[in-house]
């Protein structure tokens, strides 16, 4: 692992009975950099951010965050990252104070005006339930808790999955307000290329269980000549949720 | 700490107010119920309060993964023991909430503050609690691993597998409940084994959803796997526990006795069989019956416990036991043809099932299960026809043969007070009919082949309700009639002629007492009574016909009689205050006392109440024996010394 690495992938593996989604993928994704993970529905994306997560042990080899192993480590590792799920996590009948407090408690660098300043930008009512806010308000209220206690490593999972264009322009803005205060680094999957086309510094595909592509975003769209989403299309075609 | 505060925050914002509103609403039941003319326990709404709360509480982990949200908990730096403990705050804060709800609701509806107070909590309400809270938790686990956790479904191999995984299922189920209920129903008839079981399944549910949420996260297919194997290995555990148990527990050996509770020597005086406590179960539940082989010492464990018997032929060949079969499989037992719960055992020394008349009750209800199936089975000389007493009704079956005809013992309902078989094969029978006079005892003799009934006499003895015995001689020609009567006044003894060729009066009162009295045939034909109260008890010796020959006072202090140990020598059973229990043997003709062995009696008393012709010949090996303190000896002469038969010496 170099020295700037904040995440390793080293040869996993993520099998459901006899069904392997991710087969011997191994990446690094370097501090302060943005990983912008693709592929198809089905691809193992999910699967692998869970690794990358310590949700999931990987079937075989490991993943590494900030140099431990997260599925041994997780709780501790966790203290410095943060996680955003293609849909709020939070339990529906609890209001958004009730979520906030509960951050604020499991949280060491937990800002709470920081917080509070961005729920109040994107209209986010402390008195709500969580099942009340929209679908937009619900991402960027669990953008909002993610960025609470300033974390060093970012995972987003298709968070703008469902969006409005306003709504994903209102996330992608205060999340490109925060890498830029910040050297956060960041690991994301979406469906959204143009979206993450100026945002990410590398990308890696997913295709058939295997990482087909990793490298550069910026030399792969020269080497190549063409588009992010011309690369995507080209990479993939043919393949896809085989069960 | 405050972690585990946070976990308990949440859920108790989350489920607050239903538990809450849900007590307050529960506390009103008693006060609702009492306006229909219903009476429902307070304690009884606060454990289904309680064990609403638990499932609640438990439900909550299931929930947060088949909604997807375990992720909200485990992406956050929240240790899995904290999430754990946290819940469990919460699950007695709720608790804790619900109780006071549930009873300022039943204290403002009904305006009784009997129950308002902290002591009406007892442990089964703290186990409702725990029960709720682990089954919910356990289910809803795995109900989360079932709903998204296969990726790869295959519906051939579930096709195959889901009836495979089904009987496996019924099976290990039927093998665990069954066992244990079968030990629960023969060795421990108390409550604490079914609460260790029960418990240790609940706690055991409990550890198994804790390893699956630590092994799993928010995989639900290694929630699933770890579930599983913790489940699955507590039952091999438990079966594999509960076999080696019922093995051991319901088939001891001779070695295992401990006390002799019991003992009844076979008629033809060889063997003896002896109902026991053993190092093992209940010994208030569990007495095995051995057979024990008196010339050899041998002892060998009937094949289950009886829950009646055992009767003999009047022969000694042919035993005939019930036997308590594995209350649990005895819905299997009977789809596989076996309804019985009789065994036969003949002179070969074969065992073999006898079938149950059709309508003795041996299916899986309670009063088989505590007896009552099974009052008398009287086999007879040649061991092929076993007369079949129960519930005031009585059958015939043959081996050869099969069942017989019920027979009609009517009108109304009639009680059989003895049998035994005659020589012609019939069946001679003493029975008291109610609604008939209370002092009449009908005598009949059974045709086994057609059931019908051939009056013989009918005798006025005393008072149906205490007729405490009717014995038969040797060949059932002469029948003893014991009354205690209404009153101790009225108590006697009455010798009634079932042959008329005899010529002698048909029924002859030989005694009349203030005392219980018991009387026997002796082998000679001669009879032998004992009657009087304490310090005044008399040696009445009768002649066959029924004439007084002699009388012998019998001292001071309780004297009983046991039975004829030699021919013509009676064991007197003789105790009291002060006075030091001793066996007399008394000689029926000189009326002296020829032995007297201190702290034994004769268990001839007791097997002499089974009917005629069940008591060993005096004189032989089964005549001979002694109990005292749980101890079985044999008196080998007048003269010798007791020699002890069981329990066995211990071998160091």
């Amino acid at each position: 692992m170099t020295s700037q690495s904040v995440v390793r992938v080293e040869n996993a593996s993520v099998r459901y009975n006899k069904d392997l989604v991710v087969d011997s993928v191994s990446f690094e994704v370097a501090g302060g950099s943005v990983f912008a993970l693709l592929g198809r529905n089905g691809a193992g994306k999910s699967s692998l951010i869970r690794c990358l997560l310590g949700l999931q042990r990987p079937t075989t080899g490991r993943v590494l965050v900030f140099g431990e192993d997260v599925w041994k480590h997780r709780a501790r590792l966790m203290a410095r990252s943060a996680y955003v799920p293609e849909a709020c996590d939070a339990p529906g009948q609890l209001r958004v104070r009730d979520i906030v407090a509960f951050h604020r408690s499991m949280y060491a660098t937990w800002n709470e005006g920081a917080v509070r300043e961005r729920l109040n930008r994107f209209g986010v009512s402390e008195s709500a339930a969580v099942s009340a806010l929209s679908k937009g308000q619900r991402a960027l209220f669990t953008l909002a808790l993610a960025l609470g206690n300033r974390p060093e490593l970012l995972v987003l999972d298709d968070p703008t999955l469902g969006l409005d264009v306003v709504a994903r322009n209102d996330f992608f803005s205060d999340f490109i307000g925060e890498l830029a205060d910040r050297g956060t680094t960041v690991i994301l999957t979406t469906h959204d290329l143009a979206g993450v086309e100026g945002i990410a510094d590398r990308v890696g595909i997913l295709q058939g269980a295997h990482l087909a592509l990793d490298g550069d975003v910026e030399q792969l769209k020269m080497e190549r000549g063409q588009s992010l989403e011309q690369i995507f299309t080209e990479v993939t075609k043919g393949s896809g949720r085989k069960s | 700490m405050n972690k585990i505060l946070a976990v308990a925050l949440l859920d108790i914002r989350r489920l607050g107010f239903g538990v809450l509103s849900g007590a307050l609403i529960a506390g009103l039941v008693p006060a609702l119920s009492r306006g229909v003319g219903g009476n429902v326990p307070a304690d009884f709404i606060v454990m289904m309060a309680l064990g609403v709360v638990g499932l609640a509480v438990g439900g909550n982990f299931g929930t947060d993964f088949t909604d997807g949200r375990a992720s909200f908990f485990f992406a956050r730096p929240l240790q899995t023991p904290a999430l754990i403990l946290g819940r469990c705050l919460a699950l007695v804060v709720l608790a804790t909430a619900a109780f006071v709800a549930v009873m300022s609701s039943h204290w403002l509806s009904t305006s009784d503050r009997t129950h308002w107070d902290f002591f009406i909590l007892t442990w089964w309400h703290l186990a409702a609690l725990g029960t709720g809270f682990s089954l919910s938790l356990a289910g809803s686990l795995n109900v989360a691993s079932r709903v998204r956790g296969d990726r790869s479904p295959n519906r051939l191999r579930d096709a195959i597998l889901i009836p495979v995984r089904l009987t496996l299922y019924l099976s290990a189920f039927i093998l665990v409940f069954g066992l244990f209920a079968d030990i629960l129903v023969r060795a421990y008839q108390s409550p604490t084994p079914m609460k260790l079981f029960a418990g240790s399944w609940v706690v055991g549910l409990f550890i198994a959803s804790v390893v699956a949420i630590v092994a799993g996260r928010a995989d639900r297919i290694r929630i699933s796997r770890f579930q599983s194997l913790v489940v699955y290995t507590q039952l091999g555990l438990t079966s594999a526990f509960l076999v080696g148990a019922w093995t051991y527990i319901l088939h001891p050996g001779p070695a295992a006795i401990q006390r002799v509770l019991f003992v009844q020597g076979s008629p033809d005086g060889r063997s003896a069989f002896v109902q026991t406590t053993v190092d093992r179960g209940d010994p208030g539940t569990l007495n095995p019956v051995f057979v024990l082989d008196l010339a050899s010492g041998q002892a060998r464990r009937l094949n289950s416990d009886p829950w009646g018997g055992p009767w003999l032929s009047s022969d000694g060949r042919t035993l005939v036991w019930s036997e308590a079969t594995p209350f649990f499989f005895r819905p299997i037992w009977r789809l596989l043809g076996g309804a019985t719960t009789l065994r036969v055992r003949d002179g070969s020394g074969d065992v073999q099932p006898l079938s149950m008349p059709a309508g003795v009750n041996d299916g899986f209800q309670p009063s088989a299960i505590f007896g009552g199936m099974v009052d008398v089975v009287q086999p007879s000389p040649q061991g092929d026809v076993f007369a079949v007493q129960w519930e005031r009704r009585l059958a015939f079956f043959s081996r050869s043969r099969g069942e017989g005809p019920e027979v009609k013992l009517g009108p109304g309902k009639a009680r059989l007070r003895g049998s035994a078989f005659i020589a012609s094969g019939d069946l001679r029978v003493a029975l008291v009919r109610e609604g008939a006079s209370p002092s009449l005892v009908e005598f009949f003799d059974i045709d086994p082949n057609s059931g019908t009934l051939k009056p013989i006499d009918s005798v006025e003895a005393g008072e149906r309700r205490n007729l405490t015995r009717v014995q038969f001689n040797s060949n059932a020609t002469l029948a003893l009639l014991t009354s205690s009567g209404a009153n101790m006044a009225r108590a006697s003894v009455t010798l009634v002629s079932l042959d008329t060729a005899a010529g002698f009066p048909r029924a002859t009162t030989l005694l009349t007492d203030a005392a219980s009295p018991r009387a026997i045939f002796l082998a000679d034909g001669r009879i032998a009574a004992v009657s009087g109260v304490r310090d005044q008890s008399v040696l009445k010796v009768f002649s066959p016909t029924g004439q007084p020959v002699r009388d012998t006072a019998l001292g001071e202090g309780v004297s009983s009689l046991d039975g004829e140990m030699f021919p013509g020598l009676v064991a007197i059973d003789h105790s009291g205050s002060g006075i030091r229990r001793e066996l007399v043997l008394l000689d029926c003709t000189t009326g002296s006392a020829v032995r007297r062995v201190p702290e034994m009696r004769s268990p001839l008393g007791i097997a002499a109440i089974l009917g005629p012709g069940q008591i060993p010949p005096p004189g032989t090996a089964g005549a001979r024996l002694l109990q005292s303190d749980g101890k079985l000896f044999e008196l080998p002469s007048v003269t010798a010394e007791p020699r002890l038969l069981l329990p066995l010496p211990k071998t160091e």
